[in-house]
């Protein structure tokens, strides 16, 4: 099976005014149609700046160094802008974090769910839809995200609906085009608990209806294991762990995946304080040599301050980028 | 909205009578007696007393306050000393001249203000950004009157395309008003001769009044522009697909509008006053030239007509500036 989307070996630099941050260092990453694929990792790890270099709209000053980029045999690193607009919102889509942000403010949700479909309309090449079809199209769209009264939200304005309600409707512009791969960056990261539950439920749900291939990044193992079924976890711009999301969580093999899953709270277990991985995520303007987890890792030795380990594969579909891995 | 617009206005008229009662507490403080400076230097203490109450200044304040406000609410602003003639009838051959002059340098300081902000923020640190930098940098910083007569000098002087000042040629004869604003009554009458006459007066005072103003607009929405492109919603919206001129001028203008807005309107009232200045050095027959001769003659019934039409016009610019903004940012309209 050829991959619908393949990093290889994906380097991306950051200058700044204190130098250059080494935000990406190396990550590979594939996935087939219909897969999904959860990205997990502490802030900063550079999980959002990977979900959005994919999309062309990473941060303007960054730099690809080395590596590829590939969608649908579409090399992603050489489009121009015009290729682009083909693919955004149409083949590759986005939901987002902070659903009152992502929305604008001045204008009505029926609009921006409107000027989308005019948008991929003309990305497309087809013919301009009707005000009667578009109104049908939104309609239908906000029906498909369990928004019952879809005239009253288009008519509203976002700051007159709750975040549920706002990030349904992120959700509905993001799947208005009909993408192959949907990228969802903590989708669930700014909702209320009881809230999260209903948007990973509904997401599963679409997921399993329209056979989406989905990227889902989070902080939160349990909303991606909700969802995916690979998960890959990343550290400090690195992946170090890959494999099928049950291994992962039930058989962690790198330290850092140890200290990740260690990390949450267990409502039954019986310790009373959490386990924190010492130390924080380092600055990747100078980032630690060798294995870039070493300074914080318990099992670390020498060569790992030297030697940047391999990914191995140890298991099937399970691969550890670890000097020392776990049994 | 509607609401809301109501509301507005009844805020103004409740600032506008205490602007008119805060001009007649200043002039009854103000030093001097304005029954003596009318009567001459020469006048006898008798007929100094039979000014006083032939103008109602020997009765109690609270009594000529209330003579006061009624005159101003029939519309009787006094007459001036030095030409006997009624404010009003003066007010109104200065007010147009000045407005109009005030609204074509607003406009050009929207119009260019505005889109050069846009490309600025679009085109951060590049060739046009560095452009735009001078041009408002160098209209904050040059003296209106010197930057006017340096326009004089090369235009009207050196390459004679333009007149020096005034607002018509002396043999020109302005059209029957209809809005009292030459631009709009001579296009409006199909006088196209004296249109073109008018324009090329208007043109160098203008351009002189604008600068500082489409400097600051302009500098306020290039950097307003910068932020709201860098925002969550815009980055949503480019990820939807959405093309890159439709994100910039209605995703993000419409965003970055709101305290351009409010730089608009403060500008505006900065401009009345700052008209005084433009149309000593252009000769140009509006309120600021009026006050300014007014003043000097100690004429205080036409200062204080002056202080009360640049307070009414500025009012009315901020409660313009309020309904824009609700009219732009519905969060500002549900939130009373």
């Amino acid at each position: 099976m050829t991959a619908l989307l393949s990093i290889e070996n994906y380097h991306l630099d950051i200058p700044t005014f204190d130098g250059t941050l080494k935000v990406l260092d190396g990550i590979n990453l594939s996935l087939a149609q219909g897969e999904t694929l959860g990205i997990v990792g502490e802030s900063g790890c550079g999980k959002t700046v990977l979900a959005r270099s994919i999309l062309g709209i990473g941060p303007q000053r960054a730099r690809r160094t080395n590596g590829r980029m590939t969608f649908d045999s579409m090399p992603l690193d050489e489009l121009d802008e015009a290729e682009w607009r083909r693919i955004r919102g149409v083949k590759i889509s986005m939901i987002f974090q902070d659903p009152m942000t992502y929305l604008n403010p001045l204008l009505t949700v029926g609009r921006q769910l409107s000027d989308v479909l005019v948008a991929h309309a003309r990305a497309l090449g087809r013919p301009a839809l009707s005000r009667q079809e578009r109104r049908r199209r939104c309609n239908e769209l906000l029906e498909q995200v369990q928004i019952r009264d879809p005239e009253r939200v288009e008519a509203s304005y976002p700051h007159q609906l709750s975040g549920g309600m706002r990030q349904r409707i992120l959700i509905a512009m993001a799947l208005a085009g009909e993408p192959k791969l949907l990228i969802a960056d903590e989708p669930t990261t700014a909702l209320d608990v009881t809230i999260q539950a209903q948007i990973l439920d509904l997401l599963r749900d679409l997921v399993d209806r329209l056979g989406l291939t989905v990227v889902m990044i989070s902080h939160d193992v349990g909303a991606i294991a909700a969802i995916a079924q690979r998960v890959a976890v990343m550290y400090a711009g690195v992946v170090v762990e890959q494999g099928a999301t049950n291994d992962i969580l039930t058989r962690p093999r790198h330290p850092y995946t140890q200290g990740l899953l260690a990390a949450l709270p267990d409502i039954e277990g019986d310790h009373q304080s959490l386990e924190a991985i010492p130390g924080t995520i380092p600055n990747l303007i100078h980032p630690p040599s060798g294995c870039r987890f070493h300074p914080r890792c318990p099992r670390a030795t020498t060569i790992c301050t030297s030697e940047k380990p391999a990914m191995t594969s140890i298991g099937a579909d399970h691969v550890v980028a670890c000097h020392h891995a776990l049994d | 909205m509607v609401l809301f617009t109501l509301r507005k206005v009844a805020v103004l008229i409740g600032t506008m009578l205490g602007l008119a009662a805060l001009t007649f507490i200043i002039t009854n403080v103000a030093p001097g007696d304005p029954a003596r400076l009318v009567a001459g230097p020469d006048a006898t203490n008798d007929m100094v007393e039979t000014i006083r109450r032939e103008y109602g200044l020997d009765r109690p304040l609270v009594e000529q306050f209330v003579i006061y406000m009624g005159d101003l609410l029939t519309g009787d602003l006094g007459r001036s000393i030095v030409s006997t003639r009624s404010v009003m009838e003066e007010l109104a051959r200065y007010v147009p001249a000045t407005l109009e002059l005030v609204l074509v340098a607003m406009t050009l300081g929207i119009l260019i203000g505005v889109p050069f902000g846009m490309l600025s923020a679009v085109y951060k640190d590049r060739f046009i950004d560095q452009v735009t930098r001078i041009l408002s940098i160098s209209g904050v910083a040059l003296p209106a009157f010197w930057f006017g007569i340096l326009l004089q000098l090369f235009f009207a002087v050196r390459l004679e395309l333009l007149p020096v000042s005034g607002r018509l040629p002396l043999t020109a004869l302005a059209p029957e008003p209809i809005t009292h604003l030459l631009l709009v009554d001579t296009l409006l009458r199909g006088d196209f001769e004296t249109f073109r006459e008018a324009l090329s007066h208007i043109i160098l005072p203008a351009i002189v009044l604008s600068f500082p103003c489409l400097a600051s607009i302009l500098r306020v929405n290039r950097a307003e522009m910068i932020e709201v492109l860098q925002s969550d919603y815009i980055v949503a919206a480019r990820a939807h697909g959405i093309d890159s001129r439709r994100i910039v001028m209605l995703y993000a203008l419409k965003n970055a509008l709101l305290p351009t807005i409010a730089m608009i309107g403060l500008r505006f009232g900065w401009m009345l006053g700052s008209t005084v200045l433009v149309e000593t050095v252009f000769d140009w027959p509006g309120i600021g030239l009026y006050a300014v001769s007014s003043a000097l003659a100690s004429d205080f019934k036409p200062v204080v007509g002056v202080t009360l039409v640049i307070g009414f016009l500025f009012m009315i610019t901020n409660m313009l500036v309020d309904l824009a903004y609700a009219w732009i940012d519905p969060r500002l309209r549900s939130a009373r």
